[in-house]
């Protein structure tokens, strides 16, 4: 083996032992982003947040977990620590900029008319193609219109039920982890997950009835 | 929302979110034949969860990924800068701190302390104590021997 040029001497050899371990420290967040950031970015946009602020959102995120990496103590998997981490920094982002300035609109649910993002008509004739373009397009349409009015109501539920109902229904997590993530009791989970149920239901029905 | 039965209702959850052990997720589909308010409870969770997935988003893409990298990146080096920036100014008030110290310390080994106390109790005595105090000749320290100049260069 090579001898190491930083190792001639003690203090050579602690300065080498200390740009190596800040080496391998960047390494190793360099590796969590890379295989987490896609994944935060993600729960950023199930929790309501839109793109912007998602990437917002992961930016604070990584930034804590550099800060915080060190208090990583191993007793839990770094996965549900990091996702305990990007929760509660999400939920401060959300608090901050979020539903400040964005009142949800539900004047497009209520003409009836899909939010296409190109403002095209539908196209229309006689011919079997455009019947089944239409077809396919009122489709997508109801589709869209469902999606808006269930991110209304999920934007409507307490964070603690909509945290929970997240990580359960989008993220497919055991009771047991988002009661890591989370940091309460199982049975705590379970609670908030069927009233969040219930509560979300009861949300969407008014807004049904009110359109 | 259908309301289950009570006691059935811990049960139905995990059986729904797929917690229920198998001897448990059987005796849930038995009592589900039997019971029309728990199929109806199951059945608007099912509804429940069709409607939640419309919030399913797409993987981000490429790009979305490299800019929020870049922007990681950037962020770290902002922060690797302010954290420097604030070690060097507590480095330099550490320092002032030093030299203040340093020259309290000098002060107090060149001036003599006042030597002495006194006991005063009533105001008169308090102040012909402070009196008598301010009258003390300042004692200073002796300087050291100065050292002979070498003649003859």
């Amino acid at each position: 083996m090579q001898p190491n040029p930083d190792d001639r001497s003690d203090c050579g050899a602690a300065s080498g032992a200390g740009a190596r371990a800040n080496r391998a420290g960047a390494q190793r967040l360099d590796d969590l982003f890379r295989e987490y950031s896609g994944k935060i970015y993600g729960l950023a946009l199930r929790l309501g947040l839109d793109r912007q602020e998602a990437e917002d959102g992961v930016q604070e995120v990584f930034l804590k977990v550099q800060r915080r990496i060190g208090t990583f103590r191993g007793e839990a998997a770094l996965s549900t620590w990091l996702y305990r981490v990007a929760i509660n920094t999400l939920r401060d982002h959300r608090r901050k900029t979020v539903r400040q300035t964005r009142p949800v609109s539900f004047s497009l649910l209520a003409s009836g008319r899909p939010d296409d993002g190109d403002g095209s008509a539908s196209p229309s004739g006689p011919d079997f193609e455009d019947e089944r373009r239409d077809a396919q397009s009122a489709e997508m349409a109801e589709v869209h219109e469902r999606s808006i009015l269930v991110r209304a109501a999920m934007n409507q539920l307490s964070p603690k039920f909509r945290e929970a109902l997240v990580l359960r229904e989008l993220e497919g997590m055991t009771y047991r982890d988002i009661a890591r993530v989370l940091d309460v009791a199982q049975g705590t989970v379970e609670s908030r997950i069927h009233r969040g149920r219930v509560k979300l239901a009861q949300i969407l029905k008014s807004i049904q009835e009110a359109l | 929302m259908n309301d289950p039965c009570k006691k059935w209702l811990p049960r139905l959850m995990a059986w729904f979110d797929d917690e229920a052990s198998e001897l448990d997720a059987k005796e849930v589909r038995a009592h589900l034949l039997d019971c029309a308010p728990c199929r109806a409870a199951v059945q608007s969770w099912r509804e429940l969860r069709l409607d939640l997935s419309l919030l399913q988003p797409d993987e981000p893409t490429e790009e979305v990924l490299e800019r929020m990298a870049w922007r990681f990146e950037e962020g770290l080096a902002d922060e690797i800068h302010s954290t420097s920036t604030a070690l060097r100014w507590w480095g330099r008030l550490a320092a002032a701190l030093m030299i203040g110290l340093g020259g309290l310390l000098i002060a107090e080994r060149t001036v003599m302390p006042l030597a002495g106390t006194v006991e005063a109790s009533t105001p008169r005595e308090i102040e012909e104590a402070v009196q008598e105090i301010l009258q003390r000749p300042v004692e200073l320290m002796p300087l050291a021997p100065e050292r002979p100049v070498p003649s003859g260069r």
